[in-house]
């Protein structure tokens, strides 16, 4: 921070953490959960998944699970020495200079535009789930697929999710334990319904576990075990929240390290079990609820919900949706916070750093990333006819771009600094060096394979496949408004507000 | 510690946040300060982060950011409150608003905590923070409303009823007005229907009160009004309130200890009068909690 002490102010006192209410371990295994949203990740993300790799879903959600582990340790390293709003552009800029420390916050900034164009999707089409289920209505479902309705409603989602971010209200410990209590009911009464239905034989595929579904060598091909890795990361992001509440945790030594792997050891089995038993119950077939069906495969709650759960499927639409809705309104904190990070070092336009007086919160670095989420989803639902399943793959691509580049950022800042230090060679190494690099080298295969006009849902503008546009496009662009930037405010690749290097102020 | 015990001089915490019910405290607080000559502390309160907002993906904590450009806004409530007031300014981190501002006045030992209290379209009538302030503070609270401000506050008011707990108040408020020299009205509202008409006996019960609370205090400038109407804001609007004035309302019996609390009469009479409230804490052992500063 570049703060210099101002005239007639006394002192600023640094009160981390909330008082008497302090996070326990119970507490910081909901907060780990309630940021990965795993009812929204699993109905948006199972499908494109099984897709990439078919029946090794299970092993993608077991694999996956090491490099995001491997860079948060990273990540987790970096937060510890220079706690910062701007994280990834900041620590990028630190390591390695302004260029690719912009281009990393740039990453940051396109992952959470497209995971808020694709939350605001899936929530439009568990609203109207809901309502036909609500009122025994058929018909009232089939109007996600109305385009203009569909562009309307998600506007109005995405409004209200700005609005509420605007006035700077956050969802409070009881709603975030309600909410995760929910998902865990519904999502195991689901598990329980989907093993009965294959028991019994009224499921559609009816298979029995086969070992064969844990080996992550039995996936054909590179490509397809680089998507699917891609898309695991996407569906972990978020639980390294855990590793840098050190601070607010109750029980400083113990609690935060049990606190991360009790938060992995649910998440995954969690994931696991869902994974095991839609593919008991529907196979990785085309048939009409099979995972390898294009139509359901984005969504795939929505259509499994009623053949799983019969009449008690409305549950499946209620969690999804609360657990989409709140997660748009957390999910414009980011971005916005990015934003501002960015704005306040001098690398966006300084309205960007611009802080609402009544309600503490970045207003308009809030208000344009709803602008750019709604207008980008407009744009695609257009343009895509499977724009969530799409969005989703790009998505994974970004996170491995943002994710690798942090934990390489980790690996040069803290470089020279081992001496000796197994402990410290590893978690500011080892670890985010291996992490990283994987996650880049899956970014690059994903994106080269994207290219193919019939990559993902099919979509293609101009004989390049869609997601290639979504993903490699995007940073692209980044480029560009990277350009754009130094040519009208070059004072922040000049090093005038971030310096590279360790200061001697870091600990 | 507190400036208060090395300058003898009190004082208030301002509730500042750099908008409008912020410059509403702070435009008060200006005329509070030159007449009972009391030094102001400017507080912003910047919010720390919520480890449960669930933020998605996790980013950094802005709090560092949003704690520069508040000490900005400090500067300028500094700058317009001018050289005349004795003035400091805090910025400071808390879970809320509300218990930044009372770490805040613990920590000053100060006599009061002054808030913007227009509530906007909150149809309980004082925005969030003054209605907080007024379940949880030790000290008083001054809520003040967004109109203009008169040159200076020179007459005190104290509404009683006939309750326990009215004494108190009372002497509290004549304690006040002995201290600062201004006259003192006490002011007793009842609503009135054709039914009920006014009791005739509460007057004199209110005379009683004062005569009683007269004869153990300093001397002062005290006369007895009656506010009478159908509803509260007949009763509120049937005295004929000083521009410059100032009003005393105790907290509610249910009040915990030594903490303000505003009971349901209080908080219609807060909507409708038109000059700054003072609301003070109750007091269990029967110390004036004004006597402190």
């Amino acid at each position: 921070m570049t703060a210099a002490p101002v005239g007639g102010t006394r002192h600023a006192h640094e009160a981390k953490g909330l008082g008497g209410g302090r996070v326990g371990l119970l507490g910081a295994v909901v907060i780990g959960v309630s940021t990965i949203a795993p009812a929204y990740t699993l109905t948006g993300a199972l499908g494109p998944t099984a897709s990439a790799v078919g029946d090794h879903l299970p092993a993608i959600f077991i694999v996956g699970f090491v490099p995001m582990l491997l860079v948060a340790l990273g990540y987790r390293a970096l937060n510890n020495a220079m706690p910062d709003a701007g994280t990834t552009f900041t620590w990028g800029s630190r390591a390695f200079g302004p260029w690719i420390g912009w281009m990393g916050g740039w990453g940051l900034l396109a992952a959470t535009i497209l995971v808020l164009s694709n939350l605001a999707g899936i929530a439009v089409d568990f609203f109207y789930l809901m309502l036909s289920q609500a009122t025994g209505n058929a018909g009232i479902a089939d109007l996600a697929a109305n385009v203009p309705v569909n562009v309307a409603m998600c506007l109005v989602f995405m409004a209200l999710a700005c609005w509420v971010s605007y006035r700077g209200l956050e969802a409070t410990k009881a709603v975030q334990y309600v909410l995760v209590g929910f998902q865990f009911l519904v999502l195991g009464w689901f598990a329980v319904a989907a093993f009965t239905r294959v028991a019994d034989g009224s499921a559609p595929a009816g298979l029995s576990i086969d070992p064969g579904w844990f080996n992550p060598l039995g996936v054909g091909s590179f490509s397809a075990f680089a998507a699917g890795i891609s898309l695991s990361v996407f569906i972990y992001w978020g639980w390294d929240v855990v590793l840098t509440m050190n601070e607010e945790t109750q029980g400083e030594r113990t609690t935060p390290g049990r606190a991360a792997l009790s938060t992995i050891a649910v998440i995954v089995v969690l994931y696991l079990t869902i994974a095991l038993a839609v593919l008991s119950f529907s196979g990785t077939g085309d048939g009409e609820l099979g995972m390898g069906n294009a139509d359901i495969q984005e969504n795939i709650f929505a259509a499994l919900a009623g053949p799983v759960m019969g009449p008690f499927a409305i549950l499946m639409s209620l969690c999804v949706l609360a657990s989409s809705a709140a997660s748009l309104q957390s999910t414009f904190i980011s971005p916005a916070r990015t934003m501002l990070a960015m704005g306040h070092y001098g690398a966006l336009p300084p309205q960007y750093a611009r802080v609402s007086r009544r309600f503490q919160s970045p207003g308009y670095a809030t208000v344009v990333a709803a602008v750019v989420a709604s207008a980008f989803y407009a744009v695609m639902r257009v343009v895509s006819v499977n724009v969530l399943s799409d969005t989703i793959t790009a998505l994974g691509m970004m996170v491995c771009f943002y994710y690798g580049v942090t934990a390489l950022a980790c690996v040069w800042y803290f470089r020279g600094s081992w001496g000796g230090n197994a402990t410290a060679f590893l978690t500011t190494c080892l670890a985010p060096l291996v992490g990283g690099l994987l996650l880049l080298v899956f970014f690059v295969q994903t994106a080269v394979d994207s290219m193919d006009p019939s990559y993902g849902s099919g979509s293609e503008i101009g004989g390049v496949g869609l997601v290639f546009i979504l993903g490699v496009g995007v940073l692209g662009l980044g480029l560009v408004v990277m350009a754009v930037q130094y040519a009208r405010r070059p004072g922040f690749f000049r090093g005038e507000s971030l310096v590279v290097g360790r200061s001697t102020t870091d600990a | 510690m507190s400036a208060a015990t090395t300058t003898g001089r009190p004082r208030y915490v301002v509730a500042y946040d750099g908008g409008d019910r912020g410059r509403d405290a702070l435009r008060w607080s200006a005329v509070l300060a030159r007449s009972l000559d009391v030094g102001l502390d400017v507080v912003v309160v910047v919010r720390s982060d919520d480890p449960f907002s669930g933020v998605y993906p996790p980013v950094g904590d802005v709090t560092g950011v949003i704690a520069e450009q508040a000490r900005g806004w400090a500067d300028e409530a500094l700058a317009s409150l001018g050289a005349g007031v004795d003035a400091r300014a805090d910025v400071r981190t808390a879970g809320s608003v509300a218990e930044g501002l009372l770490d805040a006045a613990t920590e000053t030992g100060a006599a009061a905590v002054v808030v913007g209290a227009d509530g906007g379209v909150n149809p309980l009538g004082v925005g969030t923070v003054a209605r907080t302030l007024l379940h949880a503070s030790p000290v008083p609270v001054v809520l003040v409303p967004r109109r203009e401000t008169p040159e200076r506050v020179d007459h005190l008011y104290v509404a009683v009823g006939t309750r326990p707990g009215a004494a108190a108040v009372l002497a509290e408020a004549w304690q006040a007005a002995a201290r600062t020299g201004l006259p003192l009205h006490v002011v007793n509202l009842v609503e009135v229907d054709e039914n009920s008409g006014a009791d005739p006996d509460a007057v004199g019960r209110v005379r009683a009160l004062v005569e009683e609370v007269r004869s153990r205090s300093a001397t002062a400038r005290v006369d007895v009004e009656m506010g009478r109407g159908r509803t509260v804001a007949e009763a509120v609007g049937s005295i004929d309130w000083a521009a410059g004035g100032l009003l005393v309302l105790g907290s509610s019996r249910l009040a915990p200890g030594r903490q303000t609390f505003l009971g349901p009469t209080a908080a219609r009479i807060l909507r409708h009068v038109p000059v700054p409230v003072v609301v003070v804490p109750r007091d269990p052992a029967g110390e004036p909690a004004g006597s402190r500063s």
